[in-house]
């Protein structure tokens, strides 16, 4: 609840030297906490942001960023958007950072006094959950906050934040395995492309619905008339869902090389009057594809190790086309 | 209507301050053996013993205690000293009957009453107490033990002729629990023997129960368990209260005792900490009314452009003030208002002050903490945003196809939030010690309805018609996760948040799968997407106390409960 007034306890977990600790600081050697500026630092990062919780282990929103300081390698895996931003694939990310920018991140969550945050005097159900996972050497921290917790992030955790938003940003810019999602009219409505946008193979469920169960499948174009300009707020209009043709068997398994698509047609849609319209096309899979254990690369690899995988990488999650914008006669 | 408003130590914080006599706005009725105003506590720890009535001797009655008390046994038990009187300070139910049984023997009023003239009798020497009993008064129906036949010891010879005066209930009404206290006189009974009482419905003679009167001396007082007696459903109704006889020795009660049960409770306005909602109590079914307003609207964004957008500072800022500890942090933060538009390639456009611009491919949010959903309103003349100066163009009002979207999601909103509400949890007393589960039992129901106002004030939520992405405060009628109304409902009846980061977590819970007050398998801590968790028993906590409050202002009695599964 994001509320100026209320009041809110805060939930702090702050765990120092735990066995995992221990393991890290074998791993890493005696590292110093107050190391300068250019020293490796042999940390362990995972930032997770969790919203809607689906199943155990998926949410809606759901996007785990990992660092692995020893290596500079960072990778995320970001299955859904905010706000459903279109043409925006989702997948697998990752990159290797400059020692600095690396170097930087582990400096930024070591001068956070975190047990001495201030507690949060919001919250909000809706918002996404925050959970930090940092060990370096002796240095674990553990910690659960709320995106609704604007205050927190806004000051005392702010640098980080930052760190954690362009360490995003750059990562996007490296899409390893990846989909997104694209629209096209075909002679009788139109059609949904799902495209491997990363560098590696993919495999996903097939987005049609099948006779029977799925009616709705995975897939679904939406249309709707534009709206007239005029001036003030303007809702976006709800679309109507136009289903994918269905297939006799359910949701085969596809793998998808890098830069090859899968495109699957709608059923025959008319305009019900002349005029001007758009569309969309969506993917929602929070399911994702069956395949043998072992046979794929895992959902959530250590970083670095999923650079030499040759494995496809399962996708689950949601994503949108752009705008269609067209006239109909 | 009774109204309970009991705000938190700090006002608007989700606290559940523990309600007893101390801590309730409400008026309080003097509990049964309490004393007067201006009277001398009978607890006081100074003890006045002289030969004559003192003026400073209180009143005593059934349920007092302390050295005055103590006085009352001695004296009782040196008028009497067959009589097992046991000296501790207490005017339970036996000190009661040996006091009544004693005002009988002189003829004082017998109503088991310590007063300035049983003081005085008592406090008058024995030797002069038993002349003035006999010369100044005619001959007591019961004489006094020391002119009485006493019952020979028991060496074969037969006793006189036993009789068993009267039977009496000391109380003349009785909640679930009691107290309710049988006494009377005998005549000739031997020390340690009894007679059987019967209990019984007087308008239908059903048993409800049989003791045994220990009798001691000439007397005898019996504590009869108020437990078991279930009230009976007449008609549609149960009965608030029924008359209840007692026979034993062929002799019965003069009057009934009124056993009272407490079926309905009148509409009641509750109010502890953040909880706002109406109850009644009806058949013992907790009803639970909550009427959610709100303004019809939209759901928009807000967003944090940050150094992807090259603008002025100052332009367009919404002007949001995110914290109430330090209010200047982050007013000049660069949060703008955006929205959704199907003509921008992003998707999103947002507002530089003067026109809207689209947001740029550059922008993102990897993390999901720089855009949140925002509700906004017309209101009047003014177009109004739930955080910032205000929206920045006309809100229009909703159309006939938003009406029809609203009045087809908020009656499933209602039913949904009546379901993960309604017979889940039971109320029961605390210390209620019936075997019967049935028994000091209330099951929970909660119906909400919405009704839309004009303008928004304290507890009024913006409804947006859109899909969007909700809040406690704006609620989108586009959200499908079916659990959010049932959550956010949760924090009118005074449940807490229960995940990392939320308002009002007890952190001292640590049960029922909550740790340190966080519990993901529950409502308040989770609102998944496509299911409504269940509600935990401590939910309900606030609604045990508001129910303790309106029995102890309409009843009078002090009663506790705890939330059981519905059964």
């Amino acid at each position: 609840m994001i509320n100026s007034s209320a009041i809110v306890a805060v939930v702090v977990c702050l765990a120092v030297a735990d066995a995992r600790a221990a393991a890290t600081n074998e791993n890493s050697g005696e590292q110093s906490l107050n190391q300068t500026a250019g020293e490796s630092r042999h940390y362990n990062l995972t930032f997770r942001s969790l919203t809607d919780f689906v199943a155990p282990g998926v949410y809606a929103y759901m996007t785990v960023t990992r660092v692995d300081g020893s290596n500079c390698r960072a990778l995320m895996i970001l299955n859904r958007h905010g706000g459903d931003r279109p043409n925006r694939p989702i997948g697998l990310f990752g990159t290797r950072l400059s020692r600095d920018d690396t170097d930087a991140i582990g400096a930024t969550i070591d001068a956070i006094r975190w047990q001495e945050l201030p507690a949060p005097t919001t919250g909000e159900i809706s918002a996404a959950t925050l959970e930090l996972e940092y060990h370096h050497g002796e240095h674990d921290v553990r910690q659960t906050f709320n995106a609704g917790n604007v205050g927190l992030q806004q000051s005392p955790l702010k640098p980080l934040m930052q760190r954690l938003d362009e360490i995003g940003g750059t990562l996007l810019m490296h899409p390893e395995r990846t989909v997104s999602v694209a629209i096209a009219r075909t002679d009788h409505g139109f059609k949904l492309i799902l495209k491997n946008t990363g560098d590696g193979p993919i495999i996903i469920a097939d987005p049609r619905p099948y006779a029977g169960a799925e009616a709705a499948g995975r897939g679904v174009v939406g249309v709707a008339s534009a709206p007239d300009q005029t001036s003030g707020f303007q809702p976006v209009p709800e679309l109507t869902p136009i289903p994918l043709k269905a297939i006799a068997a359910g949701a085969p398994a596809i793998i998808l090389a890098a830069g090859q698509a899968f495109e699957a047609e709608t059923v025959a849609w008319t305009a019900p009057m002349a005029g001007r319209y758009f569309a969309k096309a969506s993917w929602i899979d929070y399911t994702g594809p069956r395949f043998e254990p072992g046979t794929v690369m895992p959902v959530i690899p250590d970083p670095g190790a999923e650079a030499g995988d040759k494995r496809p990488y399962p996708i689950r999650g949601a994503a949108f086309s752009g705008y269609l914008k067209f006239n109909a006669n | 209507m009774g109204a309970y408003r009991i705000p938190g130590p700090l006002g608007s914080a989700y606290s559940q301050e523990p309600i007893d006599s101390g801590t309730l706005a409400l008026v309080a009725t003097p509990l049964p053996g309490a004393l007067g105003a201006g009277a001398m506590h009978p607890n006081a720890a100074t003890p006045i013993i002289r030969g004559t009535a003192n003026a400073r001797q209180p009143t005593l009655s059934l349920g007092n205690r302390g050295r005055f008390v103590l006085e009352l046994q001695t004296r009782l038990s040196q008028e009497a000293p067959h009589t097992v009187l046991k000296i501790d300070g207490h005017f339970g139910p036996k000190t009661h009957a040996a006091v009544v049984a004693y005002q009988r023997r002189y003829r004082l009023t017998a109503d088991g009453i310590v007063g300035p003239q049983t003081w005085h009798q008592l406090m008058l020497k024995p030797r002069r107490r038993a002349g003035a009993a006999s010369s100044a008064t005619p001959v007591p129906a019961i004489p006094p033990p020391a002119s009485r036949p006493r019952p020979k010891p028991a060496d074969g010879a037969p006793n006189k002729e036993r009789r068993f005066i009267d039977i009496r209930w000391v109380e003349s009404e009785a909640y679930c629990g009691g107290p309710a206290t049988l006494t009377g006189s005998t005549l000739n009974y031997s020390e340690g023997s009894s007679e059987k009482a019967q209990v019984l419905i007087a308008d239908n003679s059903a048993i409800l129960t049989s003791v045994a009167l220990a009798i001691a001396g000439d007397s005898f007082s019996q504590d009869v368990p108020v437990k078991d007696w279930l009230p009976r459903r007449i008609g549609s109704d149960y009965e608030e209260a029924r008359d209840q006889n007692a026979t034993a020795a062929g002799k019965k009660t003069p009057k009934p005792l009124s056993m009272k049960f407490i079926p309905t409770l009148k509409l009641a306005e509750c109010s502890i900490g953040i909880s706002h909602f109406h109850m009644l109590v009806k058949n013992y079914e907790c009803q639970i009314q909550g009427n959610i307003t709100y303004v019809p609207g939209f759901m928009a964004w807000i967003i944090q452009l940050g150094s992807t957008v090259k603008i002025p500072a100052s332009d367009g800022q919404a002007g949001v003030n995110w914290g109430a500890s330090d209010p200047n942090s982050f007013s000049g933060s660069d949060w703008r208002y955006a929205k959704d538009d199907i003509t921008a390639d992003s998707g999103m456009v947002y507002w530089d002050g003067k026109a809207w611009q689209e947001v740029p491919d550059s922008w993102n949010d990897t993390n999901n903490v720089k855009r949140y959903g925002i509700g906004i309103w017309r209101e009047g003349t003014a177009n109004k945003a739930q955080f910032g100066n205000g929206w920045p163009e006309s809100i229009p009002n909703w159309s006939a196809a938003h009406q029809a979207i609203a009045s087809k999601t908020l009656p499933d909103w209602c039913a949904k939030t009546k379901s993960a509400w309604s017979k889940k949890f039971d109320l029961r007393r605390d210390d209620c010690k019936s075997s019967k589960e049935s028994c000091c039992r209330y099951s929970v129901t909660a119906t909400v309805a919405f009704t839309a106002v004009a303008q928004r004030q304290d507890h009024t939520i913006v409804i947006g018609v859109n899909t969007g992405r909700s809040n406690a405060d704006a609620w989108s009628l586009g959200d499908t996760r079916p659990g959010l109304a049932p959550h956010e409902f949760g924090h009118h009846l005074g449940a807490p948040d229960e995940y990392p980061g939320g308002v009002g977590i007890d952190t001292t819970v640590n049960t029922d799968g909550a740790t340190k007050g966080i519990d993901s398998s529950s409502l308040m801590g989770s609102v998944p997407n496509s299911s409504v968790p269940p509600i935990k028993a401590r939910h309900l906590n606030v609604i045990s106390q508001h129910l303790s409050a309106m029995i102890q202002a309409e009843k009078g009695v002090s009663w506790k409960f705890k939330a059981v599964a519905h059964g």
